[in-house]
């Protein structure tokens, strides 16, 4: 074997292969990043068996490699790999229920932050209150899905199995690790309308007009209170 | 925080997220822990919380596997400064890299991947294990790999081309036996000539794991380090003349993949102490 031949087959699955020997290096390759995949993704994965799992996270491996050695980052793509993948659309929810897994990966490996109570808010004049905007713990993520995907979640984590419950059925979630764990809090879609406008840098009182917009049941100081009782704020910028 | 320090030559296992409640609440007697690097180079949450609690208790090892020791392109600095930084937050005992390559132009090719045994790589290896102790404030320790193959263009047998690295860096090195034994298999060497060859008197660590037997294309026999069983006999074995010769070190079970009970790699990190307090009354 030569190192240039050998360097040449391992950059490209699609290469020759240049010793009967050199697939096991290939497959170790695959193999380490399915895995990877497989640790990040328990409830895809339980969701269409681990053959099929493995095929799948397969075919994403040979063509997105890592880009750093840090693994833990590696699969942020997949789940919009799976909307495109025609072999999984029977399971309408599974690339959705990939994007929670994503927050959730997401939220355990955020940076540790101290949150903040209402009592910030008292430091600010009545006036300024419209025009605030609010810093969010790195762990917090929001998503909306067609299908109930926090009950899908839960259902692979010791809750009520599928089956139990309609899964076509709209999800807002918000997905945070105030303090040890992470947890999913189904909320309104006033609620994860309002969190993302204010999480995308909007002002409290674009953020509110946004969620009215989105759900005319909208309730401001239930929503205010609710990021603070959450745990979801770091601080508050005034400009 | 106050880290317990000094390692023991006694059995250790891999730190892995499926048994850290179990590991905090029973603290089960161990030589060490050891972890994957790359697992710890997040910002922040459960793995570092259950790191900095079991930090408290055992002793240490930082084992990284995605440095490229051996890659000829120049080390990722940025890689090199996530390392260091987890050597000063974590102050392990021992900290380990490959000797093998994974990155590329165009990414991380997420195995340890062979180079052949020239003066040239040499060379490169030399300057980026110089280069990696002086950003670590540290010594690191080489660990010999599995092989599938070799390459033509080697002119140092695997076992000299390590001595010469450890003379000329000052690095130390950590022997994994099982590695030993499927590299011998696979290229269909002698086992026993390797460790003869080998320069134990700078091993400060062991490797035990399991492998797989499969078969290539030609119908023989290949073994692959796939850490995904326990430890056979013939590698107990030759663990036990290694120990021999260079007497007891802390011997770390590696479990990455089928990765058991807590229990189970507890007893077989346990074995270790056993066989190492055997050859010590052989000795004797």
């Amino acid at each position: 074997m030569r190192e240039a031949d050998f360097d040449a087959a391992i950059q490209s699955v699609r290469s020759a292969i240049p010793h009967v020997r050199f697939p096991v290096y290939r497959n170790n390759v695959a193999s380490a990043l399915v895995s990877a995949l497989a640790v990040r993704f328990p409830v895809v994965r339980a969701l269409v068996g681990d053959e099929f799992f493995r095929a799948m996270a397969a075919l994403f491996a040979e063509d997105n490699k890592p880009r750093t050695p840090v693994l833990i980052h590696y699969g942020d793509e997949f789940a919009g790999f799976i909307a495109t993948f025609e072999p999984a659309r029977q399971v309408a929810y599974l690339a959705d229920v990939a994007r929670l897994e994503n927050l959730w990966w997401r939220a355990y490996h955020a940076r540790d932050e101290k949150t903040v109570d209402a009592s910030i808010l008292s430091r600010f004049p009545q006036e300024a209150l419209p025009g605030l905007r609010y810093q969010f713990h790195a762990s917090v993520g929001v998503m909306t899905s067609r299908f109930a995907v926090a009950r899908i979640w839960h259902a692979h984590h010791g809750g009520p199995a599928l089956g139990t419950f309609h899964v076509a059925e709209a999800e807002h979630v918000i997905v945070l690790r105030p303090a040890g764990d992470v947890e999913l809090l189904p909320v309104s879609a006033g609620l994860a309308a309002f969190v993302a406008s204010l999480m995308g840098q909007a002002t409290f009182l674009d953020a509110v007009s946004h969620a009215t917009e989105q759900d005319a049941d909208f309730d401001v100081a239930f929503a205010l209170s609710h990021l603070f009782n959450s745990q979801l704020i770091t601080g508050i910028k005034y400009e | 925080m106050v880290y317990s320090n000094g390692i023991r030559p006694r059995g250790g296992i891999g730190l892995k997220a499926e048994h850290y409640r179990e590991l905090l609440e029973t603290s089960p007697d161990l030589g060490f822990l050891e972890i994957h690097a790359e697992n710890y180079m997040g910002d922040g949450g459960a793995p570092h919380r259950y790191l900095s609690a079991l930090r408290e208790t055992y002793p240490l090892s930082l084992h990284g596997v995605g440095l490229s020791i051996g890659g000829a392109r120049p080390l990722d600095l940025d890689h090199l400064h996530r390392l260091k930084s987890l050597n000063e937050r974590y102050q392990p005992d021992l900290f380990s890299e490959h000797l093998a390559w994974s990155t590329h132009d165009d990414g991380y090719m997420a195995d340890l991947l062979p180079l052949p045994y020239t003066e040239d790589t040499l060379d490169r290896v030399c300057s980026h294990i110089d280069v990696t102790q002086a950003v670590m404030d540290r010594q690191m320790l080489l660990e010999n790999p599995s092989s599938y193959l070799s390459f033509e263009e080697s002119t140092y047998g695997e076992a000299d081309f390590i001595r010469e690295i450890v003379k000329r860096t000052g690095c130390g090195l950590l022997f994994d036996v099982n590695n030993v034994y499927v590299s011998a298999k696979n290229l269909k060497t002698d086992p026993r000539s390797y460790i003869a060859a080998y320069p134990l008197e700078h091993v400060q660590e062991i490797h035990l794991a399991g492998h797989d037997v499969v078969k290539d294309a030609d119908d023989e026999t290949l073994l692959i380090d796939a850490h995904g069983s326990p430890v056979v006999d013939d590698v107990w074995s030759l663990y036990a003349e290694v120990i021999t010769r260079c007497g007891a070190l802390p011997t770390l079970i590696e479990r990455d993949n089928n990765v058991p009970t807590l229990a189970e790699l507890v007893a077989e990190a346990d074995y270790a102490n056993r066989v190492m307090a055997r050859v010590a009354r052989k000795v004797a």
